[in-house]
């Protein structure tokens, strides 16, 4: 019994997302635009020849816990309006 | 401010010998210099019976000298970041950033941009110290492009300070946390600040002169005119060329004397095609290079 | 016959379809709770994550319900509130709940690959460019509808209209303060929530009266500013105080409807034949979001696929949510039906579904003492500024899609159509133009192009389970019916829109494609070939 309590609250919990809901869209925007950053730092592991890698490899300490799920995130990057569809919440 | 000068040309035309010479030249007339060897042979120390490192050591009354590695920085550098991350990581994490750090030690752009790196920091520091600060060799390729561009290196920080200033501001929206300093644009901030004073010294000031060494051939004259070119284009001067191993006068047989010919000729071009303030014509001397020699050639500066 | 009845029926319906059809399809499809998700084979720290089933399914459902399963069976209920409610069951248990647990399944199982990549190694390129076409054609229908149906409630009721400016102003104020100023979350909240129940009282003391034509112009303005405007100044401050006026708006229904306990009044079934439309086929697009809607695949493989912690989940997550919204799709049927067919009739006209819906709820909340003309507008404004919101998004994701597709440029440079604002401008015109057409004639387009996209997600999971050797007519016989019905009511669209340019392009357009997602169907079933795949 309480755990149909417990559930039903995590479904509210869910549903009503509060923390998303008043963060959610700039949290994606702050998290792609980081991304972005780190391949303007780290792009030579994608392949991309860039002017500052070597100054990059300075930042590696700040940035370089991110690095390996970054470099996955990154894997599939060509066309991205479905991932955007799911975080835009069209409701129709 | 000190003036600042690149000796450009191919290997093997004698950038080592001429800067070296040219360096004697102006620091026996009185003017402090300082000598800055890219040569991985250590000529110089040889030259100089001196154990020349990478600190500033004096070689004559005026004349010092100060040698770089460009491999030695790179792993110096790389070296320090790897020590850095050890401290603060896992090592599960570390094992993919080793990869990432051993690619980066052996890659040609790493080495280039330690070069590159070094001079603009002996620039830096020590323009105001010297009269002349002269470089046996030009950064190459597009390392060439960049201190031509530096503007180019420029924007590229900046785009990346704007990027990550954008991602704290999105950050600030999020949370109650404001005006935190960030630990990576002061990094970057600095970098930039950097590149910024190196232009100024040397394009904005007019210190950087370039001077290149040639033989009197076809192949090294055309390419001298283009890499000319290009850099007066960037304005840029080039003041000197040197025409270094110019054969003597007096030829005993048909073979040398054809060659002298030609070579004559070729001089002729170089007056002609590429026009410069100073044209030092440097023989082809009897013995290798040695501290006399170098002396010897010193005169012709 | 009470109408409370209907929410009892549905709830048994659905709760044995749960346990015994949703447990029959996880059978069936070979759901594995002892294999890794991509949640967790995947993780990447940002989209690839685990979540609680529960947790999962809450988002999931708050992602898939909006405006469409209320307008859409309310729309309907010109045929009666039988063959609707009838086929809110059916549809959810059969079809919708089939296709979103599927769309789910089939992207976990492709490493929580978004759907329009299983179509592409399912059906092929082809299949892929097609899904982003319908995906834009179901966009710009959006736009043209939702844009109709809130200009038709501004006139309708003008003091939310008046409410929905001020809203605006609060949510930019919200913004500026909240994000930029470093103000608490809570403090705005409260402030944000005093100065919405400050505009919903300002509103009735000044309805703002403007014509239907200078509504929606301003609402196409305002979509073009707000789609392109930084996420922090309107989307999200939209987007959060959104959330209390419809939990408000909710509770206040569900409480309205169990003190209340309306009966139904309005005639079960009235005909066949009502004004230019047949019960076949426009029943199906017309209710659309209620029964199946192809939308709900692209939240399923866009983010939930990545999230689910367990196989075992999928069911809960994909079939659940599409029951859940099912009865979401009651309560906007009774507000239709417990009122006789004139008043039905009157509200329709005067004001479009939204007018409907919330004269009923308004209505039901008077059994607890609200005020019905400030229930009214309220639940107007709540309707209203959701829709509006879903505008913004729907417009954004139009423009990226638009960009995507016509980025042809290999050198690198970005061609002009892909500069956001003139891929902003060309959607708004186009979904604008649209909208002037009235939601009558757009709403069936709308139904029919989401239910073409609902069937190319249909086809991808027959092909996939076909493929490797499973059972696949659970997807493949609701996807023929999705078929048939939507081809008849193209082809009758495209006769009653003969005197317009505008939707007779939209009518043929999509019957072209939709016959060529067919001819895509025949090929991918006759390939031999037996990818297996897990």
């Amino acid at each position: 019994m309480k755990e149909i309590l417990e559930n039903i609250r995590l479904f509210f919990v869910g549903a009503l997302d509060m923390q998303g809901k008043a963060h959610g869209h700039i949290e994606n925007e702050a998290s792609d635009t980081m991304d972005q950053f780190m391949l303007l730092c780290f792009g030579d592991l994608l392949g991309i020849d860039l002017p500052t890698t070597y100054y990059a490899l300075e930042l590696l300490p700040y940035l370089g816990e991110d690095l390996v799920k970054w470099n996955m995130r990154m894997s599939d990057k060509k066309s991205i309006w479905e991932e955007k569809a799911g975080k835009l919440d069209i409701d129709p | 401010m000190g003036k600042i000068i690149f000796f450009g040309g191919k290997g093997g035309v004698g950038k080592t010998s001429c800067s070296t010479a040219f360096a004697l030249s102006k620091a026996r007339s009185g003017l402090k210099t300082l000598l800055v060897s890219t040569d991985p042979a250590h000529s110089i120390s040889d030259l100089f019976h001196c154990q020349i490192e990478h600190k500033i050591t004096q070689l004559e009354a005026n004349l010092f000298g100060v040698e770089v590695n460009p491999e030695r920085e790179s792993n110096a550098y790389i070296t320090k970041i790897r020590k850095n991350l050890h401290s603060i990581m896992s090592p599960i994490i570390m094992e993919e950033l080793n990869k990432q750090l051993d690619a980066a030690s052996v890659s040609p752009g790493t080495h280039e941009s330690a070069l590159f790196d070094k001079m603009i920091e002996i620039i830096i520091d020590t323009s105001k110290d010297f009269d002349y600060i002269v470089f046996d060799t030009a950064p190459t390729g597009h390392t060439l492009r960049l201190l031509s561009l530096p503007e180019m290196l420029g924007a590229w920080m900046d785009s990346l300070i704007a990027k990550r200033k954008k991602t704290l501001t999105f950050k600030s929206m999020l949370s109650k946390d404001k005006g935190i300093k960030d630990p990576i644009i002061e990094i970057l901030s600095k970098r930039r600040n950097n590149l910024t004073l190196a232009r100024k010294i040397m394009i904005d000031g007019e210190n950087l002169q370039f001077i290149f060494v040639l033989n009197a051939e076809k192949m090294p004259i055309e390419e001298t005119k283009k890499a000319v070119k290009m850099l007066r284009s960037y304005g840029i001067k080039v003041t000197s060329l040197v025409v270094n191993k110019i054969l003597p006068n007096e030829n005993s047989d048909d073979f040398w004397k054809d060659k002298k010919v030609k070579e004559t000729r070729y001089l002729k071009i170089i007056e002609e095609e590429i026009p410069v303030d100073n044209l030092y014509q440097i023989p082809l001397f009897k013995f290798d290079m040695d501290e006399y020699t170098i002396n010897e050639m010193a005169e012709y500066f | 016959m009470n109408s409370l009845l209907l929410i009892l029926i549905a709830s048994v319906v659905f709760l044995v379809a749960y346990v015994t059809y949703g447990a029959y399809l996880a059978k069936k499809w070979g759901i594995d709770p002892s294999r890794k998700t991509p949640a967790h084979t995947m993780n990447d720290g940002v989209d690839y994550m685990p979540a609680k089933a529960p947790v999962l399914l809450g988002h999931h459902f708050s992602s898939i319900a909006g405006a469409g399963p209320i307008v859409g069976p309310i729309g309907a209920a010109i045929f009666g509130w039988v063959p609707v409610f009838l086929w809110i069951l059916i549809g959810s248990v059969f079809f919708g709940g089939v296709h979103d647990m599927g769309a789910l399944f089939s992207s976990v199982r492709h490493d929580g690959k978004s759907l329009g990549e299983v179509i592409g190694v399912t059906i092929g390129k082809n299949g892929k460019k097609l899904f982003a076409i319908f995906a834009w054609l179901t966009l710009l229908l959006v736009i043209a509808a939702f844009t109709n149906i809130v200009a038709n409630t501004f006139v309708a009721v003008p003091e939310a209209a008046t409410a929905s400016v001020l809203f605006i102003a609060v949510a930019i104020v919200f913004g500026i303060f909240v994000y930029r100023q470093g103000v608490s979350l809570a403090i705005g909240s409260i402030i944000g929530v005093a100065l919405l129940i400050l505009s919903i009282y300002l509103g009735t003391l000044f309805p703002l009266q403007l014509g239907k034509t200078a509504w929606m112009i301003i609402l196409l303005g305002y979509i073009f500013v707000a789609s392109v405007t930084p996420v922090w100044i309107l989307l999200q401050p939209r987007d959060y105080l959104n959330s209390f006026l419809l939990y408000a708006m909710l509770i206040g229904g569900f409480v309205g409807v169990i003190f209340m306990r309306p009966a139904i009044q309005l005639a079960p079934v009235t005909s066949f034949t009502v004004g230019k439309s047949t019960l076949f086929p426009m029943l199906f697009v017309t209710v659309a979001c209620g029964a199946i809607s192809g939308f709900h695949s692209l939240v399923g493989s866009g983010t939930t696929a990545k999230q689910v912690d367990n196989e075992k989940d999928i069911r809960l997550v994909g079939y659940g949510s599409m029951l859940i919204e099912g009865i979401l799709a009651t309560l906007a049927i009774i507000t239709a039906s417990y009122i006789g067919a004139d008043k039905f009739k009157e509200l329709l006209g005067q004001g479009g579904p939204v007018n409907v819906f919330s004269s009923g709820i308004g209505d039901f909340m008077t059994s607890f003492g609200l005020p019905f003309a400030t229930g009214k507008s309220f639940v107007a404004l709540a309707i209203s500024a959701f829709a509006l919101t879903s505008l913004d998004t729907a417009t954004r994701l139009a423009r990226f899609i638009f960009q995507e597709f016509f980025d042809v440029s290999g050198e690198g440079q970005p061609s002009p159509l892909t500069n956001r604002y003139v891929s902003t401008c060309i959607t708004v015109v186009l979904g604008g133009g649209l909208a002037f057409k009235g939601w009558k004639a757009i709403w069936p387009l709308f139904g029919s192009a989401n239910q073409l996209l609902a069937a190319l997600a249909l086809l991808a999971l027959g092909v996939w389970l076909k493929q490797s050797g499973r059972e696949h007519k659970m997807a493949t016989i609701p996807m023929i019916f999705m078929f048939a019905v939507t081809l008849v009511a193209l082809i009758q669209l495209m006769f009653a829109n003969l005197g317009n340019i505008l939707l007779l392009f939209f009518s043929v357009a999509l019957f072209i494609l939709a016959i060529v997602l067919i001819l895509q169907a025949k090929a991918a079933f006759s390939k031999t070939a037996s990818i297996s795949k897990k």
